[in-house]
């Protein structure tokens, strides 16, 4: 299992790759800002076949019309490829985000 | 960084004025702001999460509008209320303009709001009022 690291002031991206499922640790905030990080971190993981991607969202502290764009778009492109994605334990503003524009069931959701 | 009379509440009427560089990175200092100043005024936590997604939607999208000079931000507290407003100097030709997903994001987090251009500045206002006991 291999284990990489996206670090900026503001959020780190922490991602455990294992065959073709990565889980991906999203810690800080997910904003305008850095979510650009996140799609360049899963256009790496499709690159490399990975098409099981887990976003464990324990750790992000804010999230965004911009951060829920980047979910989007990510689990587009593993869907394009076969695969699906999984958020894992979502935190209270990332839930409260989803709940306001509906996509709480849009996403497989996993509790941890 | 901040001025108004005192008040016996010890934060109605008082302004505090912020200054940032126009760029995204600097949004998150925004929203602290945005969040001390609600804290001081006694907003709930459930209150001040929402100020905070509505200053970030907006401060966001003015910056995207604006042409990285300074973005301008005034708090300005009142009776049971924050009135946040941003202006910068906008890009050559740019407009403004508020997406679906963002609009109802905004819509469930915040009183009011208004994102516009004018004399060469983009634009931002927004109110989150307290229920009154």
């Amino acid at each position: 299992m291999g284990e990489e690291r996206v670090l900026q002031p503001d959020l780190s991206l922490t991602t455990k790759r294992s065959g073709s499922r990565a889980i991906v640790h999203v810690k800080g905030d997910l904003d305008a800002f850095s979510a650009p990080s996140l799609e360049a971190e899963v256009a790496h993981l499709v690159a490399g076949a990975t098409n099981d991607v887990v976003f464990d969202l324990s750790a992000t502290g804010f999230l965004d019309s911009s951060g829920l764009r980047a979910l989007l778009v990510a689990e587009r492109s593993v869907l394009d490829h076969g695969g699906q994605i999984t958020l894992r334990a979502p935190s209270e503003p990332v839930q409260r985000l989803l709940e306001i524009t509906g996509l709480s069931d849009h996403f497989l959701v996993e509790a941890s | 960084m901040s001025s108004g009379e005192p008040s016996n509440d010890g934060a109605a009427d008082h302004v505090v004025r912020l200054s940032v560089p126009a760029a995204l990175e600097y949004v998150r200092i925004i929203r602290l702001t945005g969040s001390g100043v609600a804290s001081r005024l006694a907003f709930d936590v459930e209150e001040i999460e929402n100020l905070r997604v509505a200053i970030d939607e907006l401060a966001s999208m003015a910056i995207e509008a604006a042409d990285g000079g300074e973005l301008e931000i005034t708090f300005r507290s009142g009776e049971n209320e924050l009135r946040i407003e941003g202006r910068a100097p906008a890009r050559a030709g740019a407009e403004v303009g508020i997406d679906a997903l963002t609009g109802q994001i905004l819509k469930a987090v915040i009183d009011d709001y208004e994102l516009r251009t004018d004399s060469g500045h983009v634009c931002f206002s927004c109110t989150a009022r307290r229920p009154l006991s």
